[in-house]
């Protein structure tokens, strides 16, 4: 009898360690692996924690923090272009905020689409206009950050396309960011 | 093509910040660019600038050539280290750089085109650089 109580409560013991490790092992895997991307309402659309000029380290959290808390159409952005994906499309969108007189509206690149107002059509209810943000069936986190060879085009041809589109010339347009800004690439050295 | 010696000759002798390009965009090839994180080194395009030569590279845009990187404290030139037989380095591939042209001259127009009143058409093109035939049947070899 009591051997087998004693059988019991080993079991229970080793039961609740395996249970407590599983739990650890899912936060500290999602905690670790969900440093790339954050979830940007309220479309869902992901947002690149791996961009530090993006998404600043917070000194109070140490945690990398989205420049913004929503991408809606009146959304500011504090510098641009900023990213935003859809891990359905080949690509990340590159945001811009369109001049104040032509309404400061959110405007999005797309390699394929062009230049059009924030948000896609498809992230929209066709009826009522309500966000349709994205499901993701996976685990979003797990996605790795975008490579820097995959989109080498798409930033300078996002800008001229933007400064084209709206009349910006001169040091406004040169102060857009690069790519090397964006992805925080070291300098060009000598060797 | 000197006429005399018949070697290819460079349009200009040294690449200065206060260089005068002839024609633009010129080019040139950092041969240790992107190791990391790209795999294909992109040509670096010149361009006269405001005030002096500007170079565009396509992931860190255009700005004022040199890096600061290729200076010393006494703003002296730190040439870059070439690779052994550097010369016998093959052509970037065409295919992967015709794009680079026309964003290299966009940005440079969008840049300095109105303070220096560049006209786009004065802009050497692809096929200008590479001599590739007009409408190549064949596409670009």
């Amino acid at each position: 009898m009591f051997r087998k109580r004693k059988f019991l409560f080993l079991s229970l013991f080793i039961l609740i360690i395996f249970i407590s490790m599983a739990i650890i092992g899912v936060i500290k895997h999602s905690t670790t692996e969900a440093q790339y991307w954050a979830l940007m309402p309220p479309y869902n659309v992901l947002w690149p924690l791996w961009s530090g000029i993006l998404s600043p380290i917070n000194p109070i959290t140490g945690l990398a923090t989205p420049l913004v808390t929503e991408l809606t159409a009146a959304t500011m952005l504090p510098i641009q272009p900023c990213l935003a994906w859809d891990p359905c499309q080949p690509l990340p969108w590159a945001l811009y905020n369109a001049p104040p007189l032509f309404g400061g509206g959110l405007t999005f690149f797309d390699e394929v689409y062009g230049l059009h107002p924030w948000p896609p059509p498809y992230l929209q209810d066709p009826l009522t206009g309500a966000p349709a943000p994205i499901t993701f069936l996976g685990t979003w986190s797990l996605i790795d950050a975008t490579d820097v060879g995959h989109i080498e085009y798409l930033i300078p041809l996002a800008n001229a396309t933007f400064a084209l589109t709206y009349g910006i010339r001169g040091q406004p347009f040169l102060d857009l960011l690069t790519a090397a800004q964006i992805f925080g690439l070291p300098p060009i050295l000598p060797f | 093509m000197d006429p005399i010696t018949g070697v290819p000759t460079p349009l200009i002798t040294e690449l200065a910040g206060n260089t005068i390009l002839p024609v633009q965009p010129v080019l040139g090839l950092n041969p240790n660019a992107y190791s990391w994180p790209m795999s294909i080194v992109m040509p670096w395009f010149f361009y006269n600038g405001p005030t002096g030569v500007q170079f565009f590279d396509v992931l860190y845009g255009l700005n004022p050539w040199p890096p600061p990187s290729f200076l010393d404290a006494a703003g002296a030139p730190i040439p870059i280290t070439l690779p052994l037989l550097y010369s016998l380095s093959p052509l970037p591939d065409l295919k992967e750089t015709q794009y680079i042209f026309e964003l290299a001259n966009l940005t440079y127009l969008l840049g300095f085109g109105d303070i220096l009143g560049i006209q786009p058409a004065s802009l050497l093109t692809f096929a200008d650089i590479w001599g590739t035939p007009i409408f190549f049947a064949g596409g670009i070899p």
